[in-house]
């Protein structure tokens, strides 16, 4: 039997090897309280965001986050003491963080829920993604581009067929109305006119089944069929943003975001619409790589009652007339790698979702690349 | 020429420093300012007036969402405005020389002057 003088020399070897543990793990490790007050900030997190522990001890965690997240991290505690419902604890999540310089970077968070007698703690694991994700996310892009150049070569094989299904309505079309014009070269009795009325409503038949065609054709352009839910595009914004970020956070590249309340659901394929994000926010951080102003924007409105307009705004130099024309076609690319054909893949997207995608010169320099989507009908 | 100019403009970190409500100061409570500065701290208007549009102010204050602003010039020292055609004014500021680890004064919306602490000065 242990004598009573040994536990507390046993409690103190373990809470010092527990603090050498600590110490040691290359994650930031932050841990807050119910309410979301900093208790402690490990070292690594002191390097991860530019504090010390003595400044961040006592000041709310939403200090490390950016926009949105920032204002909406009170709710979200609150809303868990109330429900108790998980949506990131013992899940994990990409997010973004917000170093004491004002620039984004992307990371992986886990949180654990802990009780200390009846004081709830939550802890956070942070981990800084930019370097070891950026290899795997270049490589799934690569994938995912070879992957839809293959569609499109695939295309080609199919271009003959499709060829030959347009030409035959196309072809309806034209004779039909050929004859309603000869038709209206004779008198315009009530018959004649019944006749022309019935060819130009075959006419206009022939010309929906075009359409059809057309519209078979984009599906199959763009992967496939698009699965649309209701998503929180706040949270498609920050996945997207964390993502893009990866490999950027030597350039010091800042983000806003600037979110319109009224615009937060929308009716979209999360990853696609996901993919389009990412695409258009890192072509404005390869726009600005050499510029000395980095500032990246994203914007959401409330365009009507039926779309969402995002827009992603750099300060670049801005698009030179020769591309603009050609922007949006594939294997168009001022960049040294890539194939050139992300652009393309984002306006095939938004259009699958019934959107626009454009891009508009900012008027000190830079891009503004804009686009809509619907938002989900009446529940 | 260019370069140099474009480095004279610095990221500026100001912190709220010792008051009663935060003996301690508060790192939450800052300013992100953007701004050309000559060597002895003081801004350059010239560049200012030549890029009036990169002179920003974020304004990060607790949990509240982020605030950005434009930095004008005016017969008290300058302001910072919602926006470069006006809007409400977050703050003003008299003359006074930006230097690393030193206080300045600020003048916030509600008339409120607060000790902020220059925390850091980083090339923009």
């Amino acid at each position: 039997m242990n004598s009573p003088n040994e536990h507390p020399q046993a409690a103190d070897q373990g809470e010092a090897h527990l603090r050498s543990i600590l110490a040691t793990v290359p994650d930031a490790m932050v841990v807050i309280n119910e309410a979301g007050s900093i208790l402690s900030f490990s070292a690594a997190a002191e390097k991860m965001f530019g504090y010390t522990e003595a400044e961040v001890v006592g000041e709310n965690v939403s200090l490390l986050m950016p926009s949105p997240d920032r204002e909406r991290h009170d709710g979200y505690l609150e809303h868990y003491r109330q429900t108790g419902e998980r949506k990131i604890i013992g899940i994990g999540r990409v997010t973004t963080a917000l170093h004491r310089d004002g620039y984004t970077f992307p990371i992986e968070l886990s949180i654990g829920e802990a009780w200390l007698g009846e004081r709830r703690i939550f802890t956070g694991f942070i981990h800084d993604i930019t370097q070891r994700q950026q290899t795997d996310v270049r490589l799934r892009d690569l994938q995912g581009e070879l992957a839809h150049v293959g569609r499109v070569s695939e295309m080609g094989t199919l271009a003959s067929s499709l060829a030959h299904e347009l030409n035959q309505p196309l072809t309806a079309i034209t004779n039909y109305c050929e004859a309603a014009r000869d038709l209206l070269n004779e008198a315009a009795t009530p018959e004649v006119l019944a006749m022309v009325r019935e060819a130009l409503d075959e006419a206009a038949q022939q010309s929906l089944r075009a359409g059809e065609i057309v519209k078979r054709l984009r599906e199959f352009i763009s992967r496939g069929e698009i699965e649309r839910h209701r998503e929180s595009l706040p949270r498609l914004i920050t996945e997207a943003n964390a993502l893009a970020l990866v490999g950027s956070r030597e350039h010091g590249i800042e983000v806003q975001v600037e979110l319109d309340p009224t615009a937060d659901d929308v009716l979209a394929d999360r990853i696609q619409i996901q993919q389009v994000l990412v695409n258009l926010i890192r072509n404005g951080i390869d726009a600005m790589i050499e510029s000395d102003l980095r500032v990246l924007t994203i914007r959401t409105e409330s365009k009507d009652e039926r779309l969402v307009l995002v827009s992603v705004e750099d300060t670049g130099s801005g698009i030179s007339e020769d591309f603009a024309a050609q922007l949006f076609q594939p294997f168009v690319t001022s960049k040294k790698t890539g194939m050139g054909i992300g652009l393309s893949i984002c306006r095939t997207i938004v259009e699958a979702h019934g959107g626009h995608i454009w891009f508009e010169p900012h008027p000190d320099g830079g891009t503004i690349f804009k686009f809509t989507l619907p938002k989900p009908g009446p529940t | 020429m260019a370069q140099k100019l474009a480095m004279s403009w610095k990221s500026i970190r100001l912190e709220l420093a010792r008051t009663g409500a935060f003996p301690a100061g508060s790192v939450s409570r800052a300013f992100l300012l953007r701004l050309p500065l000559t060597d002895t701290g003081a801004i350059d208007w010239d560049q200012v007036s030549t890029h009036p549009s990169r002179a920003t102010v974020r304004r990060f204050w607790g949990s509240e969402p982020d605030r950005r602003g434009i930095i004008k010039r005016n017969d008290k020292g300058w302001a910072v405005k919602e926006s470069l055609n006006g809007g409400g004014s977050m703050f003003q500021m008299r003359p006074q020389p930006i230097r690393l680890g030193e206080e300045v004064e600020v003048t916030l919306a509600d008339g409120d002057s607060l000790p902020f602490k220059v925390a850091r000065i980083n090339a923009s």
